[in-house]
């Protein structure tokens, strides 16, 4: 089954954090390294943004032997031409978020809307089945669930997702490029007009306008909150641990 | 007006400790300051709506959720009311978190993975209400999730991870920081944690809508199935992760207790600095500044006095319990629950007390 069932992966241009220098978008490798353990060769590793980005190197490096880029230019919509190209694509795998630009993490829910088809975030392993992708999905609080869907969908895939990532000097110089055709589409999602500016200071946090006057200011700022819950002295200590248990109870932190 | 009170040089002043003259801006008793209540953020029937979404934790919202709603209450004008819609139970009201009106739909839960239904839902509401921003935690457990799926769905503009925000705009973290990028309010807002200062002046109307107004949620087809959640083992879990996590201080005499404790409550079991240069439990579970910051929801204290560098590793805990021979110990301050007795008996006999409550439970016909 997994044999005829045509799995991409979408693939963004990385960007160190700190030293600005163009690789891999770690996000989006592991998300191909998911694809590879699918489809094997097979699989289809789909850029959309510069053909001549020096990031899809590493991405050659990292196992992809073709790269089949759609030029979309800067700050155009890739979502409609995303979405004809893909449109065969029984799975489309995507990294969580990319590391230039916004990196909403807005895409998968995008292409997913144009294409019609269920999406499922936060994906650490996939299995196929009978039609239908069975996914391991990441919750917090090391919590982990299970969902399944029926074949197309995207996944987006969770940087946690256990892989192998091997780098080979040797596949970065055999990997090949592959351009495909831009075809005009209607804009699929409107963007906000973003401009940018330097993170000089750290972000304000929103806070509400303080009506009181200087007075009750001082004194908020001279009061200590006596803040601290109850405290328990008397009893044995099976009333203790009774009191406590009713706690735990009560705000549903323990099952019984 | 310009907000700020004129005052008067001249107008009667009281007597200082030290004799000196002291100008009191506006006299009154300290009995009604202490206990004066918030005033309502407005008293206005709302001509407009801000809509804050989230889901519900154990039936109540934690702080990244209530930041929403303070957010949309705090950039909401006198005629604009704050709609919360609670995804999950709800218990207690969210007057204080300065929801004008409250949507409770308790068949979402998030542990439960049903994003179309949950979609549907919201859709509903915000058609019946066109609100004009609609407010979101951007959390990985479900929030996030939502607000992508709402603002592919809508077909408006959409603000993820957002760092900052007032009534002009919102700012983002561009290319993984080291810039960042403003632009107008969107639509749909997805905030990061701490984008909000939950310290308001004010409080919501907190009017709890009935099952009888809330708009007929359409059926539809739901493509995913949930499969439920995995088991996990806690003990397995980083300390970072951990949902519920027993700690020992220099109080604890036996650490197989406190083992068997944690076992009992399926917690992780952690240590203050004091406990792990004593020897008694590994590096790894030292918990404070030197140690690591955990966000458990329940934070068991057994025996730790609470210096002020393992109160900032616990600062995100919700529930902090304390188990303590010193009712003066700093840790009291801090914990909403503290026990006062040895902690080794308290152990045992809550240790008992839980074994016995399982063994009722197993007991076929009893609920």
């Amino acid at each position: 089954m997994s044999e005829r069932l045509s799995v991409a992966v979408l693939i963004s241009a990385g960007q160190h954090p700190v030293s600005r220098a163009p690789r891999a978008c770690r996000g989006d490798a592991v998300a191909m390294a998911l694809g590879r353990k699918l489809a094997g060769d097979s699989l289809r590793v789909v850029h959309a943004g510069d053909p001549k980005s020096p990031a899809l190197n590493d991405y050659h490096a990292l196992g992809a032997s073709r790269i089949e880029v759609v030029a979309v230019p800067d700050g155009q919509d890739a979502i409609g031409p995303l979405a004809a190209k893909l449109l065969k694509a029984d799975v489309i795998l995507t990294g969580s978020r990319a590391e230039q630009g916004e990196g909403s993490g807005l895409l998968p829910y995008l292409l997913a809307h144009a294409l019609r088809r269920p999406v499922i975030a936060d994906v650490l392993g996939v299995w196929i089945e009978k039609g239908e992708a069975q996914v391991r999905q990441f919750q917090p609080k090391g919590r982990r669930r299970r969902v399944a869907a029926p074949v197309p969908l995207v996944l987006s895939v969770h940087p946690l997702a256990s892989c192998e990532l091997t780098y080979a000097y040797a596949r970065l110089k055999s990997g090949r490029i592959e351009l495909a055709s831009v075809v005009a589409q209607p804009r699929q999602a409107i963007r906000p007009h973003w401009t940018l500016e330097p993170a000089s200071q750290r972000p304000v946090p929103l806070k509400a306008r303080d009506t009181k006057d200087g007075h009750a200011r001082m004194l908020g700022y001279i009061q200590s909150q006596a803040k601290g819950g109850a405290v328990v002295f008397e009893g044995s200590s099976v009333d203790k641990a009774q009191i406590l248990l009713t706690y735990l109870r009560d705000h549903r932190l323990v099952e019984l | 007006m310009s907000g700020s009170l004129r005052r008067d040089p001249r107008r009667v002043a009281d007597a200082g400790p030290s004799g000196l003259r002291r100008i009191v801006v506006r006299k009154r008793d300290a009995v009604s300051e202490e206990t004066a209540d918030k005033p309502q953020r407005t008293s206005e029937t709302p001509r407009q709506w801000h809509m804050a979404v989230a889901h519900s934790d154990r039936g109540s919202l934690d702080d990244h959720a209530r930041q929403a709603i303070a957010a949309a209450a705090i950039l909401a004008g006198p005629d604009t009311g704050v709609l919360a819609v609670v995804l999950g139970e709800l218990n207690g009201s969210l007057i204080e978190a300065g929801a004008d009106l409250v949507a409770v739909l308790p068949e979402f839960d998030r542990n439960s993975f049903q994003p179309e239904h949950e979609l549907a839902a919201v859709l509903t509401l915000i058609e019946s209400y066109a609100p004009k921003h609609i407010f979101l935690p951007d959390s990985a457990s479900g929030d996030g999730d939502l607000g992508r799926r709402l603002g592919a769905q809508v077909g408006s503009t959409a603000a993820t991870h957002v760092v900052e925000l007032d009534a002009d705009h919102v700012s983002i973290a561009w290319s993984s920081g080291g810039e960042r990028a403003r632009a107008p309010l969107p639509q749909v807002i997805l905030l990061a944690a701490g984008a909000v200062d939950l310290d308001i002046p004010f409080t919501g109307a907190g009017r709890r809508l009935v099952v009888a107004d809330l708009p007929a949620i359409p059926t539809v087809k739901q493509h995913y199935r949930d499969l439920g959640l995995e088991e996990t083992q806690t003990a397995a879990i980083a300390l970072e992760e951990a949902d519920f996590i027993v700690s020992g201080g220099y109080g604890v005499r036996n650490v197989a207790t406190l083992e068997a404790l944690a076992q009992t409550l399926g917690a992780a079991v952690g240590a203050s600095r004091v406990a792990v240069d004593e020897g008694k439990f590994p590096r790894d579970k030292q918990i404070g500044a030197t140690g690591k910051t955990v966000t458990a929801s329940a934070y068991i204290a057994v025996g730790i006095s609470g210096a002020v560098q393992h109160l900032q590793g616990i600062k995100d805990c919700r529930h902090v319990i304390a188990i303590n021979h010193d009712a003066g110990a700093p840790i009291a301050k801090r914990a909403d629950l503290t026990i006062i007795g040895d902690a080794e008996d308290v152990m045992q006999a809550l240790i008992a007390r839980m074994e016995q409550a399982r063994a009722q439970r197993e007991i076929p016909g009893a609920s």
